[in-house]
């Protein structure tokens, strides 16, 4: 607890004794330089303009996109560049082969983070489309005989530990918007994000396993506050 | 500095006059009026003793406040049109509109009504380089439009089950005219996008002032999806109307429109539109119960620029496409904005469906010092 300065009064012709004065106001002196604490300090009373950068919270903002490979559809009536002849739909993105036919997480982006002790919040948002249709079973022509209704899911994971399993998304398109907070330790700490798309069917591998994109996202941010205790 | 320096008086025990005496209480009336880290003690300030919000300069919800009762339908004025639609009555160098439709369904460009609102009265907030700007923003798409006047845009339109069910299959593309083999133009590949767009002009809230947050708080390499105006139909989308997924692609919200799965048989396609916020009828003999939706993104990005931010709007951007490049290694994964209908007959495989927004609203939060 910091000192606090009782008043003492002199009246009138007296004479003050140097030591006893030196007392009273190395007290007062010992408590402003360096002695004030929250005894001493009202509610409110720093204000965002006297808070040094960072010493509250600390963010970190990592904006990125899918740089692993892309594949396209490879049906051979589909234009192959900005050069088509007529207007068509194409499609690109990650094949089965490209995430292990969905039987495992990939990870989608990896960050570090220098933390204070305190509560770490994550967040992690993108865009994502699904080929949900998968209308390519019938590639001899005619109807479309088969569906497959596809599904992906995200994770977020600190050091490894999963603190975040989301829903399954399985609209076509979708944005992915997924927030956390745990407690962390000082120190630097691993935020991983990573996704599991459905698996593959087993007559997913005979048609559409190393040829058909069915999935792809972009627009990834992630987006860390760690609030120091 | 802020550390009071005193000259003791013992053991000299002079006679002072008042100088001396005052020139110490100098001292400590100027260390207490600059207090700082040398007057404070180790970790002796509690979170009580600091401001409210010390970090979060800015926060605030806005919202349209459309609202429909229950049982009611939507106005017109909350239709947004896809480019491609006939009846699209911006011209063909616009691509993107914006979401300005009033509590009351009512389109508007009148500043605090719709989605463009000022931050901070007509003041605005100074930005700073280095702020984290977060825009949260959430839709509720309450349905797609319905059949388009004069033609068969819908895959559920006119036209025969098996034409519909060629279309649905998504190998081939483009040479559905005949309906003879493995074409169609798929579906799934289309969605909308939204984003906000900022005034850092002023307050006045007009609509030429609105730019890209790349452009305001210059972000390299963010879309300019305004700028990729497409192609008005018939023709092919021009090379440089796609944006390349592999760019910053981190200021926008997709919303899906409908998923269609194949057709099995001749009389039923399996189309299911993802919102639709009444029981719709329209569909030949298909009675769509799905509810609207409500899709939510977020946008979070560093400033690198300082400017006066005056106010906020969304916008919609019609329909667009996944595409891609596969003259390029890998391939490249690219959007363009959809410009022809769905009319096999009339050789366009394209969708121009506009869709029915209800409430529409985001918030901002701006950090500072973090």
């Amino acid at each position: 607890m910091a000192y606090k300065w009782d008043a003492g009064y002199v009246e009138n012709l007296d004479i003050v004794d140097g030591r006893q004065f030196d007392n009273t106001l190395n007290n007062l002196v010992g408590a402003v330089n360096g002695g004030l604490d929250r005894e001493n300090l009202p509610s409110n009373c720093i204000q965002p303009t006297q808070i040094v950068s960072q010493n509250v919270a600390k963010c970190t903002v990592d904006r990125l996109n899918y740089e692993e490979n892309t594949d396209a559809a490879a049906g051979s009536s589909y234009w192959t560049s900005l050069g088509f002849a007529t207007r068509g739909n194409n499609l690109c993105g990650i094949l089965y082969s490209s995430m292990q036919g969905g039987e495992t997480n990939v990870e989608a982006a990896v960050t570090n983070i220098d933390c204070e002790e305190g509560m770490l919040q994550i967040t992690w948002k993108c865009a994502q489309w699904i080929n949900s249709h998968l209308t390519v079973y019938n590639a001899g022509g005619g109807f479309s005989s088969r569906y497959s209704l596809k599904g992906v899911y995200w994770q977020i994971k600190l050091d490894g530990n999963i603190v975040l399993n989301s829903r399954s998304y399985y609209m076509n398109w979708s944005n992915v918007k997924l927030e956390c907070a745990v407690p962390v330790s000082k120190g630097n700490h691993e935020v991983r994000v990573e996704f599991n798309f459905a698996n593959a069917t087993e007559q997913d591998f005979t048609t559409i396993y190393d040829n058909t994109p069915v999935f792809h996202w972009w627009g990834g941010t992630i987006f860390t506050t760690n609030r120091f205790r | 500095m802020s550390r009071a320096t005193i000259t003791n008086f013992y053991p000299d025990n002079p006679v002072i006059d008042s100088v001396e005496l005052n020139n110490q209480y100098g001292q400590v009336q100027t260390a207490t009026a600059l207090i700082n880290e040398q007057n404070v003690r180790f970790e002796g300030v509690d979170t009580r003793q600091i401001a409210t919000n010390p970090v979060l300069v800015f926060g605030k919800q806005f919202t349209n406040d459309y609202k429909l009762t229950l049982g009611s339908a939507p106005a017109a004025g909350a239709l947004y049109l896809a480019k491609a639609d006939p009846a699209w009555p911006y011209g063909v160098n616009v691509s993107e509109i914006p979401i300005n439709h009033n509590s009351s369904g009512t389109k508007t460009a009148i500043i605090g009504n719709g989605t463009k609102f000022n931050m901070a009265a007509s003041t605005g907030i100074p930005i700073l380089v280095g702020d984290i700007i977060r825009i949260d923003l959430d839709i509720h798409a309450w349905s797609i439009q319905e059949q388009i006047a004069g033609i068969t845009d819908s895959p559920l339109g006119t036209m025969a089950a098996a034409a519909r069910a060629q279309l649905v299959n998504g190998i081939g593309g483009q040479t559905a005219l005949t309906y003879g083999g493995n074409y169609g133009s798929g579906m799934g590949e289309w969605c909308s996008l939204i984003y906000p767009k900022v005034n850092i002009t002023n307050g006045l809230g007009n609509d030429a002032n609105y730019v890209s947050l790349g452009t305001a708080f210059n972000i390299v390499g963010a879309p300019e999806f305004g700028n990729l105006i497409g192609e008005s139909g018939g023709a092919n989308p021009p090379s440089d109307s796609f944006f390349n997924l592999r760019d910053d692609f981190d200021n926008a919200m997709v919303l899906p429109i409908h998923h269609m799965s194949p057709a099995n048989n001749t009389s039923r396609v399996a189309f299911m539109p993802y919102y639709e916020g009444h029981r719709n009828t329209t569909y030949a003999d298909f009675n769509f119960d799905m509810p609207p939706l409500r899709e939510a993104a977020s946008i979070i990005f560093v400033a690198n620029a300082n400017v006066t931010l005056y106010s906020i709007q969304l916008y919609y951007s019609g329909i667009w496409r996944l595409a891609c490049d596969s003259s390029t290694s890998p391939d490249t994964p690219l959007l363009y904005l959809e410009g022809q209908p769905c009319d096999p007959t009339n050789n366009d495989f394209g969708v121009s469906t506009g869709v029915f927004l209800e409430e529409c609203r985001y918030g901002l939060q701006i950090l500072r010092r973090v």
